[in-house]
């Protein structure tokens, strides 16, 4: 990946995504816009996870045995190495031969850091593979992203190998 | 109690002696300056509910005298020897009272920088004598102590227990202080803490603490193995500690807001962060922060009325700072920036927001007008700033601080000021404030290691504590005083 064109990603993002999102930017008034808001309605399983189609167990499967789920960050960076864009373009081969539709992407962090922090930046690393795999051609309504920041790690280690582990990106299909 | 001010409150069950503060029912909080009303909060609907009335009857007794005093923003200074004895049950059913609410009071004094408790052992005069003949002060001066505490309880009826205490100076041999507290007899640890306070500021010139509880996130391992997220409340001591939820869902950064009514927290719980209020006398929970991508670290201006929280959505994964109107749930921006924008705090006065960002190339600390203008950067040292929350005093900021791999808690005025490094250790996070802004606690994660816990120091850089927790524990956050 080169970050130069990072910029038109994100205006590609942008227009393809913005008829999705709720943007806070308009100063509506969330309360108007249903009963989801109101006291205790909210009911488990409408949450924005959901919001793709399901895959194929069969696609599944194969996805777990490929091995191209994972890319790895620099320390408090969002920028994708070399070595992660071979996965993804790896992964965006087997989307378009597999049909792939619904896939959520994980952004988490090592634990050198503070835990606010950290879920920012694992949003920026989700969102980094994102617009990597809308670069290669892969469609924007599909994902869904969320941060753990350094909340679920990979590796239980507290040393720099494992720290390595745990600045990552994770592709789970729907 | 005067012509028929009856005030009311839920408790969840018999062994809760949690005590909240109440605005929200029936106005103004203090009558007279002599009725406080004080109720319990019902956290679970399925749980069990009554009701009850409750009162706290104070009164003053005798007149106070300013001799002893400490000067707590001179880390030099001695701390005042303070002798407790064991408080006097004017009837026997009283006993076991006495004796608890002399614990808690002796253990908030040990566990407090401005006094040095000395050991019952050298007492000269046994409770009943004290309670018979007042102090004699040339005893007291023989073994070195400034002030005494004298105590005496007495249950009412079966039901309600009365605390007098007097405060006396040694040397001037005056009453420094003198009050009554009346109340139902679960609230013992909170009369005890009550008590705490008046000594404290009786001695230090500056309000106490004690009478506060901490919210925080109690981490331990599932029987699946899998790490468990709950949010628990404790009293400052540790007493009466209590999760809120079971661990089954990512939860993080819970707050009080100013009347213990309402904790704002972070959860997973649908499947992506969100941020809920939970109301505590009700168990209601509200989803407030429900926008795509990031909803994270909720903080209630200090007037409770406005939430400022980090989201995402409409800004491809770049974190910005909003504010929520609780009133109309109305959002407003304050933060345009490409860098991460997160972890405000506001001042006491609500007009100022501090932030942790990384825009000037590596996480900083800035301060911003509460509509988000004016941004100016408050830190400029090197190493990486994060997780400020500014005193409720308002004089200064405390922050996290990673430098050549150490994790300190420091602080800093509003100015930018006379940084301070109070800790370092291999992880400290998560600063928070005592209500008097004297006492931090953060969490710590030892060595490397899964062990995490609270601890709290001094603001002078002394008397570092850890909070006793029956798990993990992180996050913490400590409520306004309960009165």
């Amino acid at each position: 990946m080169n970050i130069k064109n990072a910029g038109l990603l994100a205006v590609v993002v942008a227009l393809s995504a913005c008829s999705c999102l709720k943007s806070p930017d308009l100063n509506v008034s969330p309360v108007a816009n249903g009963s989801k808001y109101g006291e205790s309605a909210y009911a488990a399983g409408q949450g924005s996870k959901i919001r793709s189609a399901a895959n194929d167990m069969s696609v599944k499967e194969k996805f777990a045995a490929s091995g191209f789920d994972m890319v790895y960050f620099d320390y408090d960076s969002a920028a994708v190495r070399d070595d992660a864009a071979a996965t993804l373009r790896q992964f965006a081969d087997f989307a378009k031969e597999n049909n792939v539709q619904g896939v959520t992407l994980e952004g988490h962090c090592d634990e050198r850091g503070t835990r606010e922090y950290n879920l920012a930046l694992g949003e920026r690393r989700a969102v980094a593979v994102k617009k990597y795999l809308i670069g290669l051609g892969m469609d924007a309504g599909q994902f869904t992203t969320i941060s753990f920041g350094k909340e679920r790690p990979a590796m239980d280690g507290h040393d720099e190998a494992s720290w390595a582990k745990n600045r990552r990106g994770v592709i789970v299909l729907n | 109690m005067t012509g028929g001010d009856v005030w009311f409150c839920r408790l969840r069950d018999l062994g809760d002696l949690r005590c909240l503060l109440s605005d929200g029912f029936g106005g103004s909080f203090y009558f007279r300056d002599l009725w406080f009303f004080v109720h319990g909060a019902d956290m679970v609907p399925a749980m069990r509910t009554f009701i009850l009335s409750l009162f706290i009857l104070t009164a003053s007794i005798g007149q106070a005298f300013a001799a002893v005093t400490i000067n707590l923003s001179n880390p030099g200074e001695s701390p005042v020897p303070i002798a407790v004895p064991t408080f006097y049950a004017v009837n026997p059913e009283a006993q076991s009272y006495a004796e608890d609410i002399t614990g808690v009071v002796r253990n908030n004094f040990k566990n407090s920088t401005p006094f040095k408790i000395l050991n019952e052992k050298g007492y000269l005069q046994t409770p009943e004598q004290l309670f018979q003949n007042g102090p004699l002060f040339n005893d007291w001066r023989s073994i070195n102590t400034d002030v005494v505490l004298v105590g005496t309880v007495e249950v009412i009826n079966g039901q309600q227990l009365k605390v007098d205490y007097r405060l006396y100076d040694t040397q001037t041999e005056k009453q420094l202080k003198g009050h009554s507290f009346k109340s139902d007899l679960r609230f013992m640890r909170h009369l005890a803490h009550r008590v705490s306070d008046d000594v404290y500021t009786q001695v230090t010139g500056e309000p106490g603490y004690f009478a506060t509880r901490i919210v925080h996130i109690g981490e331990d391992k599932g029987l699946d193995g899998k790490n468990q997220t709950k949010l628990c409340v404790m009293d400052q001591d540790s007493a009466n500690y209590q999760c809120l939820t079971d661990g089954s869902s990512l939860t993080l950064g819970p707050k009080f807001n100013k009347t213990l009514q309402t904790i704002i927290y972070m959860s997973y719980e649908s499947g992506t962060p969100k941020l809920y209020l939970l109301d505590m006398p009700t168990g209601k929970q509200t989803i407030v922060g429900d926008f795509e991508g990031l909803n994270s670290t909720p903080r209630f201006s200090p007037d409770g009325k406005r939430v400022a929280m980090t989201m995402t959505a409409g800004h491809e994964g770049n974190s910005e700072i909003y504010e929520m109107d609780l009133g109309s749930r109305r959002l407003s921006r304050l933060t345009y920036h490409r860098g991460i924008d997160t972890s405000p705090s506001y001042n006491p006065e609500g007009d100022k927001i501090v932030f942790n960002s990384d825009r000037g190339g590596s996480p900083a600390l800035y301060i911003m007008n509460s509509d988000g203008s004016n941004v100016t950067r408050l830190t400029y040292g090197t190493g990486r700033y994060y997780s400020p929350a500014w005193s409720p005093r308002g004089d200064l900021i405390a922050f996290v601080k990673q430098r050549a791999g150490v994790f300190h808690i420091g602080v800093i005025d509003p100015q930018g000021n006379e940084e301070r490094l109070l800790t370092d250790s291999w992880m400290d996070d998560n600063p928070t404030w005592a209500p008097n802004g004297r006492v931090i606690a953060f969490q710590r994660q030892a060595n490397r290691s899964d062990r995490s816990r609270m601890f709290t120091i001094d603001l002078t850089g002394y008397n570092l504590r850890e909070l006793p927790t029956p798990t993990n524990a992180s996050d913490p956050a400590w409520s306004p005083l309960i009165r």
